[in-house]
């Protein structure tokens, strides 16, 4: 049986950052319980910046270490995103096309919140899994971008940007997928949702209680699936979609008291062995929606001292709601694979807005959202943060609308 | 004006009241949980997103029930919590 996963990946993490801590003090937000928010920080994108240019910035360093035999072997791109910026046209053809892949390729995009990544991953692995013939790539990108920023709500200071693009293959070096080790658990629930281009709209509690429920349920599962697992000694390591870090922690004390009647001590140390690792990232960054789970593997993978093949087990949900719970195995270079494209170089290198550069900003970044017919991004009022963030760094920006149609150009 | 009693009126010894009291205590422990009363939301006595998903969490353990999450909803009150409760006993 050919082993499928995960051969490369890089997480582009946005240009700028804004941190928690202010915004829960500007907006007047209750700060009593703030710590076990596990909130450090969010990326923002400028207002050139959208989900494609996300998606692109995040790619090209995997698409330019290709030659061109390998770049060739790219048959497919798919794009998981809840940012989409056209009902019709998908995001994965602009991505396509300025990344300059083989016209011989499959391009769309799938949607399901923060479950449009796994989504992706999964249909490329199917997608590989199904033909015959020997060496064939996909491109999977989970990108995202916070619609209108919600003022005074404690969604805002999660609302992050960015995007993680991955290279699957066969033989894969990062992580190789247990073929049918995956649980599932999906209902129909109004927990979030962006009914409109410019509203995230939702009910917090709900959505918490859905992942909670889910978690459970996915991996119950999983454990009916895969004959004789356990999920205390199965994973050497986990990696959950994380919309924040306490949320996170949260269901992970959930599972293991419901599972094994734990103590909140034995909770903290399975805690800080197996997933607090895989938080690091995310609490820089915010909530990347259909990346978040593919930030935290990175985050896992750059932060733990792997020895040898270990087996990680991935918790993937998205509101509406999907979940699933599956396995892999990473590969004996992962972390040297991963270390090398200096993802934590890359975060730490953005730049921190003060709050009324952020205000700008986000008042600004309403003409990038779907719907306008015609926008040109001129960076002039913003101009000492673009030139700070972007300017000759050769990534790609929005440089106009015309009749719908985006034309982007490289920094 | 007080409040008329209904079946969905918690007691001041209301059990469950008690339960609630006793698992917010546990998660925050800043909370008296005599602070816990029916008028008041779990936000109000300062429990945030993920204290009040334990919080619901170790009540339903505690009374051997489970919820469906389409149940719950922001900002619901202490009484408005013991009502739904009071539905899976």
């Amino acid at each position: 049986m050919v082993a499928i996963g995960i051969d490369a990946i890089n997480v582009y993490p946005g240009r700028a950052s804004m941190s928690a801590r202010t915004l829960f003090e500007v907006r007047g937000l209750d700060t009593r319980r703030f710590d076990n928010l596990m909130m450090d920080s969010k990326s923002v994108n400028l207002p050139c910046e959208d989900p494609v240019t996300n998606a692109v910035n995040a790619a090209k360093p995997l698409i330019d270490a290709l030659g061109d035999d390998e770049r060739d072997r790219i048959e497919a791109v798919i794009v998981g995103t809840e940012s989409g910026v056209d009902f019709g046209k998908p995001l994965s053809t602009y991505v396509h096309d300025y990344l300059g892949l083989s016209r011989r390729c499959r391009s769309f995009e799938v949607k399901h919140a923060c479950y449009g990544g796994t989504a992706a991953v999964q249909t490329a692995a199917g997608l590989i899994a199904n033909t015959p013939i020997a060496g064939m790539k996909a491109l999977v990108i989970a990108t995202d971008a916070a619609a209108k920023i919600d003022k005074n709500t404690y969604w805002e200071p999660s609302q992050g940007a960015g995007a993680v693009a991955m290279i699957l293959g066969e033989d894969p070096r990062i992580l190789t997928l247990d073929k049918g080790a995956s649980g599932y658990h999906s209902y129909e629930v109004m927990d979030t949702a962006r009914p409109r281009a410019d509203l995230e709209a939702g009910d917090s509690d709900l959505s918490l209680m859905s992942y909670l429920h889910c978690l459970k349920e996915s991996y119950a599962m999983y454990a009916e699936r895969v004959r004789g697992s356990d999920f205390l000694t199965t994973f050497d390591h986990l990696a959950f979609h994380m919309p924040f870090g306490g949320m996170v922690k949260g269901a992970h004390r959930t599972l293991l008291r419901s599972l094994y009647g734990m103590r909140p001590d034995e909770v903290e140390t399975d805690f800080q062995r197996r997933l607090a690792h895989s938080l690091r990232y995310g609490a820089q960054i915010g909530n990347v929606y259909s990346a978040a789970l593919y930030v935290a593997l990175c985050s896992l993978i750059d932060h733990t001292p792997l020895n040898g093949p270990s087996r990680l087990g991935l918790f993937s949900y998205g509101s509406g709601c999907a979940s699933e719970f599956y396995s892999g195995v990473t590969g004996a270079e992962a972390s040297r694979i991963v270390g090398a494209m200096g993802i934590a170089a890359a975060i730490e290198s953005r730049h921190p807005l003060s709050t009324e550069e952020y205000e700008l900003i986000s008042e600004l970044s309403l003409h990038r959202m779907p719907g306008h017919r015609h926008v040109r991004f001129d960076p002039h009022p913003y101009d000492d943060v673009y030139r700070k963030c972007l300017d000759g760094r050769g990534l790609l920006v929005l440089d106009h609308v015309t009749d719908f149609h985006r034309v982007y150009r490289w920094s | 004006m007080s409040q008329p009693a209904t079946s969905s009126t918690p007691a001041a010894s209301d059990p469950l009241l008690e339960v609630i009291g006793e698992a917010v205590h546990a998660v925050v422990p800043e909370v008296d949980p005599t602070d816990v009363t029916a008028d008041r939301t779990l936000a109000e006595l300062g429990c945030n997103s993920v204290d009040r998903a334990e919080i619901m969490v170790a009540v339903m353990g505690e009374l051997g029930i489970t919820i469906h999450p389409s149940e719950f909803s922001r900002d619901l009150s202490i009484r408005s919590l013991i009502a739904l409760l009071r539905k899976y006993e």
